[in-house]
């Protein structure tokens, strides 16, 4: 049963499943907002980790220490147990075997609010439908937007959207970790925000490359359009509502990912300077962005949807295509009605 | 018949007066609560104007023996209603829901039930059929062969112990809900509570049976809010005490005879508000169970007004359709004796029943989640204020409720042969006419011939996809479909179609099929639409969201 710390008393109780830097910044929001908050990660290795003193002194290096006064879920029982809110953050590909453990314990009463941004590689699926596939709980949402760990823990303003269907969600979400420096809007259409927060991390690949190649502000201008484009008809194939790419999910993910010049975007400029995507990745230690290029050039594919930026920089990715090749490509397309 | 106690049903009549004030104090309490919150909304002058010009434009439009109030009352109350103290509208709106639900409450008595479960298959033949005893006992016989209830049957049958079941079966005719009860009777089953419409109570042959046998009375002449809350809170108040009952969740008779895969959530949602009032109020055996039906017919009583309705080229489609074939008694004995005579199954098939979620249920009543594992369903209710309702959440578990049962239908469709060999049949033509639309097409092909050879081997790569389909369970197939050869195939749906409509779907000539009713061809090939087994990609196979 989960009992304790119902949303409505002003205090929740919040369960992070995923101990990476995202869930223990969003762990520390909650916290800092007065909650219980409880954390759990299926790699016990990293949560034992974060109970040593040594690794307390480690994490405590990096930006996002763990935040004083969050307790650590030895099973995910407990985690769901102790916290009628739950927030998922870990990686896509890590979201399967994550969602099957809490399948075992998350109740039909149990608010699922993810942070996961990519489509499942071997499924296409969008995060939330892995959760509804595997969870008993209905009420799954998706927290997504421009929001940067560190402008968060800074305390400098951060905004992102809460996508549920369902009111309760969005409720839920706003009371665990909406503050000051993190406005929450609602949106009820979940499939176009987590399509066009995938679109966008995968399009910043294609912004870092069209920075590197230096096409000036009007190229630049020419290319954002399109990208913003390219993303409302990503949505719209798979059964969001267009004009979501064009709020935070998406369009805003886009201007921040360059404006903070986020991996994505240095994997485009290393493209760009010739680098192989396999050393690109090893450089970086992973691109999301990448995977979301894959994953939506598959999609675009199987709906018969327009994308052509996505699939040039897919074709990079295969190796069918040279950066210089794609950037003359891309824009070459087009001159007929906007 | 009843190995069990009475069903709960024969305690209608005792319960009826306690029915009825439930439901006017459930609808006027709601109202009144609206009317404090939004006052400039739901203010009670609003609402009794609201009610008064709806019915007002209505009758204007044309009355019938069947309303409840004539127009002067209407304008009377419009003209006093702004003048009217607080505690007259209050007043007025108790009474105008009492009425209401006076004319909705249906009525059941046990006697006219024994009576008509033993003897109305005989009385219908009787009125059909100028038959000899001895060819009408025959045929009788042949009843209960002709009417074929599989699927999930005994998993309804135990939910009906031990908690309230909801049948919602696919649309299709007048008679399903005559079918549905027949088929239910003979298997074992407790009867049901329907809502049918009010015009089928003035079919004299029909009134007397179904104000009798537990049906209530819907008037979808009536459109305004308040008549709809009235349908809505009565339709829960019977599952709140137990009495198992079939809606037909796409609303209408379907008619483009496609499986329904819209589902109307109004009526549905009132299976979950039942649900979580029971389980608020702690009562025994709180759940209530959807138990989808689907029901395919070789032929249709209604298919021609049904199809020449879809087919209208002006979109003004009839809601409401009263002179069609199911108000011709002597079609309706046509169509009954042919299908007594002719050898052919009406198949009805339940689905896996669901929760009001939408979560598969086992033979225990539990419902259990995508692996099979148990789930309490009472936690699905519990939100910031514990167990409660909440109206925008019980929506989205209704949206999702609706999603489950389109998905049965599609599932436990039965393909038929009459289905299968139009379907195969328009698709060649659709290939003949790629260019064509489909009003183009229906007026081309008529008279049109296909080898049978053409045919036969359409058909049998037709059969091997919907093996394909069945042995992945998305689909059943008729007896005749699995087991027949192409040939007979072919010349069994000949025959079915041959019988009954006034000019022949299709007919033989000799080597080739010629295509005589083009419309209904069409039609009954829809019933397999959706499942990815055209070949033929042309434009009329995009119309109405083909």
């Amino acid at each position: 049963m989960s009992g304790t710390g119902a949303p409505g008393s002003g205090v929740a109780a919040v369960g992070v499943v995923g101990a990476g830097r995202w869930g223990r910044v969003l762990a520390g929001q909650a916290r800092r907002r007065g909650h219980d908050v409880w954390l759990w990660d299926e790699d016990s290795d990293a949560l034992a980790a974060l109970r040593s003193p040594a690794a307390k002194r480690k994490t405590a290096v990096a930006s996002a220490a763990l935040e004083a006064g969050i307790q650590l879920a030895r099973t995910p029982a407990e985690l769901a147990e102790r916290s009628h809110t739950l927030l998922v953050a870990v990686p896509v590909a890590r979201l399967r075997p994550v969602a099957v453990a809490l399948g075992a314990v998350v109740d039909g009463s149990h608010v699922v609010v993810h942070a996961v941004r990519g489509l499942e590689p071997s499924t296409l699926a969008a995060p939330s439908r892995v959760l509804r596939e595997e969870l008993a709980t209905r009420k799954i949402g998706a927290l997504l937007g421009p929001v940067l760990a560190d402008e968060l823990v800074r305390g400098r303003p951060n905004a992102a959207v809460v996508a549920s269907r369902f009111d309760e969600v969005e409720r839920a979400a706003t009371l665990a970790f909406a503050g000051d420096n993190l406005l929450l809007y609602g949106n009820p259409d979940l499939e176009g925000v987590e399509l066009a927060a995938t679109a966008a991390s995968a399009l910043s690949v294609g912004l870092g490359l069209a920075l590197a190649l230096d096409l000036g502000p009007a190229g630049l201008a020419l290319l954002i359009a399109r990208a913003a484009a390219e993303m409302a008809r990503l949505v719209e194939a798979g059964g969001g509502q267009a004009r979501t790419a064009y709020g935070l999910a998406g369009l805003g993910f886009l201007i921040v990912q360059r404006e903070a010049q986020r991996r994505d975007v240095q994997a485009g400029r290393l493209l760009a300077a010739g680098r192989s995507p396999a050393e690109v990745e090893a450089e970086l230690g992973g691109v999301d962005g990448f995977r979301a290029t894959e994953a939506l050039a598959k999609l675009a594919a199987e709906r018969k949807a327009t994308a052509h930026l996505t699939r040039a920089l897919a074709a990079i990715l295969a190796g069918t295509m040279s950066a210089a090749d794609v950037a003359q490509r891309v824009l070459a397309v087009g001159s007929g009605r906007e | 018949m009843f190995a069990d106690a009475e069903p709960r049903i024969f305690q209608f009549m005792s319960e009826r007066p306690a029915i009825l004030r439930d439901v006017e104090d459930r609808v006027v309490e709601a109202r009144l609560e609206r009317a404090r919150r939004s006052p400039d909304r739901d203010g009670l002058e609003y609402v009794l104007n609201e009610v008064a010009y709806s019915e007002m434009t209505r009758l204007d439009r044309g009355a019938s023996d069947l309303d409840i109030f004539d127009y002067g009352h209407w304008h009377r109350l419009a003209r006093q209603v702004g003048r009217m103290d607080e505690a007259a509208r209050v007043a007025t709106l108790r009474e105008l829901v009492r009425a209401y639900a006076h004319d909705v409450c249906g009525k059941f008595t046990p006697g006219v039930y024994k009576f008509a479960s033993k003897v109305l298959p005989s009385a219908l033949g009787v009125l059909f059929n100028a038959q000899s005893p001895a060819t009408l006992l025959r045929d009788l016989g042949k009843l209960g062969e002709r009417v074929q209830v599989g699927g999930a049957l005994d998993h309804v049958r135990r939910l009906a112990q031990r908690g309230t079941i909801v049948v919602v079966p696919t649309h299709s005719s007048n008679l399903d809900s005559v079918a549905v009860g027949y088929a239910l009777e003979a298997a074992g089953m407790p009867p049901l509570t329907y809502g049918a419409g009010k015009n089928l109570f003035s079919n004299p042959l029909t009134s007397f049976f179904m104000h009798n046998l537990g049906a209530y009375k819907v008037d979808r002449r009536i459109r305004h809010g308040l008549y709809k809350e009235v349908l809505k809170v009565y339709s829960e108040v019977l599952l709140g005490r137990r009495y198992h009952s079939l809606f037909f969740p796409g609303g209408t008779r379907a008619r483009s005879n496609r499986v329904e895969s819209h589902i109307k959530l109004g009526l549905l949602g009132t299976a979950l508000s039942a649900n979580v009032r029971n389980l608020v109020a702690g009562k025994t055996n709180p759940n209530v169970y959807v138990c989808p039906l689907t029901i395919n017919y070789h032929l249709v009583l209604e298919a021609e007004t049904l199809c020449a309705d879809h087919l209208r080229e002006d979109g003004r489609h009839r809601y409401m359709i009263e002179d069609d074939e199911f108000s011709q008694m002597g079609t309706v004995a046509r169509f009954v004796r042919n299908m007594m005579a002719m050898e052919y199954t009406l198949y009805l098939r339940f689905g896996t029943p669901l929760d009001v979620v939408g979560n598969p249920v086992d033979g225990e009543g539990r419902s259990l989640d995508r692996h099979g594992r148990p789930l309490d369903l009472a936690r699905f209710f519990f939100g910031p204020a514990g167990l409660a309702e909440d109206a925008q959440r019980d929506a989205e578990y209704t949206r999702e409720l609706g999603d489950a049962v389109a998905r049965s239908f599609r599932r436990e469709t039965v393909a038929v042969s009459t289905a299968v060999v139009a379907f195969a049949v328009f698709d060649l033509l659709v290939g003949r006419w790629p260019q064509h639309d489909l009003w183009r097409l229906l007026r081309v092909s008529k008279g049109e011939r296909i080898t049978r050879d053409e045919l036969h081997a359409r058909l049998d790569r037709l059969r091997a996809a919907l093996q394909a389909q069945a042995d992945a369970g998305e689909v059943h197939l008729a007896q005749q479909v699995a087991t027949l050869g192409t040939a007979a195939l072919v010349d069994e749906a000949l025959r079915v179609f041959g019988m009954y409509h006034t000019v022949p779907v299709l007919h033989a000539a000799n080597d080739a099929i010629e295509v005589a009713n083009p419309n209904l061809l069409y039609w009954y090939a829809n019933r397999l639409d959706g499942r990815r087994l055209h070949e033929a990609n042309g434009h009329a196979r995009n119309a109405r969201g083909a």
